[in-house]
């Protein structure tokens, strides 16, 4: 951002083994074949866009849990399952209830999981995100059907539960902490009818 | 020798029916489109054949092409298609909301608007 | 068997390209530039969809790269549109703490 600041020297300059091995892998898949020429052509290639083209160090804190990523790719798939059912059935219909922004603060802090969260959240049909708060942690996303406060909860219960989920699949120990907390209570105190 | 042509038949028929699906959940994603009246409605209806109709639909080709390498690659299609839909979802929800492309129907309440952000 | 799946995959052409030309009139009437770009992010997906039955149909795995390029850059013509229409960007938390 700043040019004044010293750069943390911590990975750069220095080769990133992961990085290579991620570019590496696509190489082969893009090339179509597991071939000893694709992989050393690969690496020579991997190796050469991380030396020319040098990467800001960042400390992403991503851990990876197998176990944690499953779960996550299971009731992912499970919530774009139910959910595409239901806008298939209000694609055909063409009619939809009155909609709202709702509020949606998260228990995460770290960039990374409020950015994997918020991809977990809009790839699940039938709710719209339109901003997303870094500051303070929170979601705002387009609900329809609003009138009726069972729906608006349920789709704040869904966010919350994709973020334990999401944090379960890459979050650091503290971030695990944070998580297992009760959700922030949400009130909607400046507006006067609150229930 | 029999049997295992009729297990590739059944894999063939049953890939098929998941390309079939895939691309009828397509189409009525492109019917919401058509039908939905405002661009946030229409965007829940686009998720759908980028998500749901895409998965069906790799998960049918990697049914019938049967080889690891290839499964490898359409589960690096599908990663990709997710993370890359979601952030144009976003992005497209984000500038309708500034530019007020809010549809005829008002919004019932607005969470964003009545509390500011900082 | 084998005829059933033909049929199968057939239809499915048939379907997609029948979502494809129906897109054209959400792009041609689409009240505003985003609808379109909405649109032009199923239409990347659609031809995802249709590379991914013929791949199927004829077996071929070279299709498959296609389809790889195609969700990874299939999503740069509407996010450069939702950047272009959003000219009434507020300042960020950071931007607002480095002025």
């Amino acid at each position: 951002m700043s040019d004044d600041q010293p750069v943390p020297c911590g990975r750069r300059g220095r080769i990133d083994l992961p990085l290579i091995a991620w570019l590496t892998v696509i190489w082969m898949l893009l090339w179509s074949g597991a071939t000893w020429g694709n992989l050393i052509s690969g690496v020579v290639v991997a190796v050469v866009l991380c030396v020319l083209f040098p990467l800001p160090p960042v400390e992403l804190g991503l851990r990876l849990r197998p176990l944690g990523i499953l779960l996550l790719a299971k009731y992912l798939l499970h919530d774009i399952i139910a959910a595409s059912h239901k806008v298939a059935l209000l694609a055909w219909s063409g009619r939809v209830g009155p909609a709202a922004v709702v509020r949606v603060p998260l228990r995460c802090r770290t960039d990374l999981m409020l950015a994997a969260t918020a991809v977990a959240v809009s790839s699940v049909p039938g709710g719209a995100l339109i901003e997303v708060n870094a500051v303070t942690a929170t979601l705002y996303l387009h609900v329809s059907d609003a009138d009726d406060p069972e729906n608006v909860a349920r789709t704040r219960a869904s966010v919350w539960r994709l973020e334990r989920l999401v944090v379960r699949a890459f979050g650091t120990r503290d971030e695990l902490e944070r998580v297992r907390q009760e959700p922030p209570s949400v009130e909607r105190d400046s507006l006067g009818d609150a229930p | 020798m029999s049997n295992v042509s009729n297990w590739s038949k059944a894999a063939d028929l049953i890939s098929a029916i998941l390309l079939f699906i895939g691309a009828v959940n397509c189409l009525s994603g492109v019917i919401g489109l058509l039908r939905l009246p405002d661009v946030f409605t229409r965007s829940y209806a686009a998720t759908n054949p980028q998500t749901f109709g895409m998965l069906m639909l790799l998960a049918g080709v990697a049914l019938r092409l049967r080889s690891a390498f290839d499964l490898g690659t359409l589960a690096l299609v599908a990663f990709f298609q997710l993370l890359t839909s979601a952030v144009a979802a976003h992005l497209v929800a984000r500038a309708a909301y500034r530019t007020g492309l809010l549809g005829e129907t008002p919004l019932l309440y607005d969470e964003l608007g009545e509390r500011p952000p900082h | 068997m084998n005829q059933a799946t033909d049929i199968l995959l057939n239809a499915a052409l048939g379907v997609l390209a029948l979502a494809g030309a129906l897109l054209l009139i959400r792009i041609a009437r689409g009240p505003s530039m985003l609808d379109r770009a909405v649109s032009i992010d199923v239409a990347s997906a659609l031809i995802v969809a249709g590379i991914g039955v013929q791949a199927a149909l004829t077996e071929t795995r070279y299709y498959l790269s296609i389809m790889l390029v195609l969700a990874f850059l299939g999503f740069t013509s509407s996010v450069s549109i939702a950047r272009f229409i959003a000219r009434r960007d507020r300042p960020t938390a950071e931007e607002e703490r480095a002025s």
